[in-house]
């Protein structure tokens, strides 16, 4: 049981966003997702979790099509699958610290104590440790950005959706993510799906990369297929030319 | 436009587009009333935020008091010498201008104008609070907690902004009496004695104008709750929706006044 998407379309006020995405994503896999800004790979994986409904198409989570469910029939699927915000949608009247532990406590009924222990030592795992009694507002962007992380993981889902993990992350602090990430799939199994344009994260630790280029699926393979793939469009994306058939 | 518009043609297609604009408003009144119970059952749940709600009522009461201090100031100052110019000339005796501003004052402007500032000023900041974070997503981080955001983030702002209106309402009519009052002495001569004077005013007009300040500081927080929800994206939705935010709430504003006056002189109040 995993996550897959079947024949997905969906457009906005008339526009088309995803055309005709079909990808399934093995069980314990780690799945990148890339493509250029707006094609659509938020609004893909905002489908995993019920918060978009496809126009047409599935959407399978756990063995359930999400895409017919209730928002309360919903939450058994939000519990099994975690969603690291492409906005690190902390809220901001909590610390950091409580963010990560308001979620703990409501999901599993622990005690402020308890719940505090557990937010301050996931902290620690992303390298936030003076900063946890801070407001949102009180630091900068890439602690926020792995503040929302830990809550997402702390919560120790069986699927994880990460949208953009390392953008705006200095390189120490973008690659104990991607360790963290590679960890979480190895060793507990997670089945995870990362939307990135970090092409070190990419070819460190991607099991599968998915190409999404105007809307839909233009190319899947491992990350050495892909490197190695003479398709034209692929090329000039992951090598970052502005010269080339891409139409953007 | 909606695949069955498409098919019409244009004529029809215009008539459509006008059908709908005019519906809207019912649409956008029907979604903000549907608010009031799901706020209302946040009450019920337990660990209740009222650190949010203590938080809330204090940025609203700082926000407003003195744009409503100002504002009301002024309206007393204008109303008394209209009013004071008038009865110089048409009864050529002062003795009225107190009690009957006060009268109107209580019954209608108070409330009133001072709900109009509330909608400007705390709606239109909750609008942007709100709908900035549905643009960063936040909302979509408490409903994957199972979180309610409308007990979240609705059921805090709709107490504290009703008690802060109630309470900004006490306040303005205190500063528009007190600077009626010193114009009317000033201007006119009129002693404080006789201004400050109730004979006019009867608990009716009471009664009708706490139950226009009790609606907008219902109306005005889900109104510019509503329009936080329904932001669209990126920091325009968080314009757009703090524009839709004071809009909305400022008409509901005329249009429960005018509703309420209705019902109240129906029941004789
Ligand atoms: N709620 C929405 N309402 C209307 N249009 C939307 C909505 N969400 C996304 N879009 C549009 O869908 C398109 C794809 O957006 P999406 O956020 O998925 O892009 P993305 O691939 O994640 O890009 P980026 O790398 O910049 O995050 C954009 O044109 C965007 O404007
Ligand atoms: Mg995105």
């Amino acid at each position: 049981m995993s996550i897959e998407f079947k024949s997905l379309c969906k457009s906005f006020d008339g526009s088309r966003v995803l055309e005709d995405v079909s990808l399934a994503v093995e069980p314990g896999e780690v799945l990148f997702v890339i493509g250029t800004s707006g094609t659509g790979k938020s609004v893909l994986m905002r489908h995993v979790i019920g918060l978009h409904r496809p126009d047409s198409g599935e959407v399978w989570v756990h063995g359930q099509r999400v895409d017919l469910l209730s928002e309360r029939e919903l939450f058994e699927i939000r519990k099994r699958c975690g969603f690291v915000f492409q906005h690190p949608a902390l809220l901001d009247f909590l610390s950091l610290e409580e963010n990560v532990a308001m979620p703990l406590r409501r999901r599993f009924g622990l005690g402020r104590k308890d719940a505090t222990e557990r937010a301050v030592s996931w902290l620690s795992q992303v390298g936030i440790t003076k900063d946890a009694r801070s407001l949102p507002s009180e630091v900068g962007p890439g602690i926020r950005k792995r503040a929302s992380i830990a809550r997402v993981v702390a919560l120790g889902p069986e699927y994880i959706v990460y949208d953009e993990p390392t953008t705006g992350l200095d390189l120490v602090n973008a690659r104990r993510i991607d360790n963290l990430i590679r960890r979480l799939a190895t060793e507990t199994k997670v089945t995870t799906v990362v939307v990135s344009h970090d092409l070190r994260s990419i070819f460190g630790i991607a099991d599968r990369v998915a190409f999404l280029y105007l809307g839909r699926l233009h190319a899947l393979g491992s990350p050495e297929e892909l490197r190695e793939s003479n398709d034209p469009i692929l090329s000039q994306f992951l090598r970052g030319r502005a010269e080339g058939p891409m139409v953007l | 436009m909606n695949p069955k518009q498409e098919q019409l043609g244009p004529n029809h297609r215009f008539l459509a587009a006008v059908g709908a604009s005019t519906m809207a408003p019912f649409w956008v009144a029907g979604a903000i009333v549907l608010l009031l119970p799901r706020a209302l059952v946040g009450l019920k749940e337990r660990g209740w935020p009222a650190r949010e709600v203590l938080r809330q009522a204090y940025s609203a009461g700082n926000r407003s008091v003195l744009l409503v201090a100002v504002t009301l100031a002024s309206v007393g100052m204008i109303l008394v010498y209209h009013g004071g110019l008038q009865a110089q000339r048409v009864l050529g005796d002062m003795s009225p201008v107190g009690p009957a501003f006060i009268q109107i004052l209580l019954r209608e402007f108070g409330p009133t104008i001072v709900g109009l500032m509330v909608a400007a000023r705390v709606g239109g900041g909750i609008a942007a609070e709100i709908g900035s974070m549905v643009v960063t997503e936040q909302i979509d981080a408490l409903r994957m907690n199972a979180a309610d955001p409308i007990r979240f983030l609705v059921t805090p702002r709709l107490i504290a902004v009703f008690l802060t209106t109630m309470a900004l309402t006490v306040f303005g009519c205190a500063v528009a009496v007190a600077s009626g009052a010193v114009t009317a002495n000033v201007l006119f001569g009129v002693p404080h004695q006789s201004f400050l004077n109730l004979s006019m005013t009867e608990p009716g007009d009471l009664i009708t104008g706490l139950i226009k300040a009790a609606a907008y500081g219902v109306y005005v927080p889900l109104a510019a709750s509503w329009a936080g929800l329904s932001a669209g994206i990126g920091s325009e939705g968080v314009g757009r929706a703090t524009t839709s935010g004071v809009v909305v709430g400022s008409l509901g504003i005329i249009v429960l006044s005018s509703v309420i006056g209705a019902v109240t002189f129906a029941f004789g109040l």
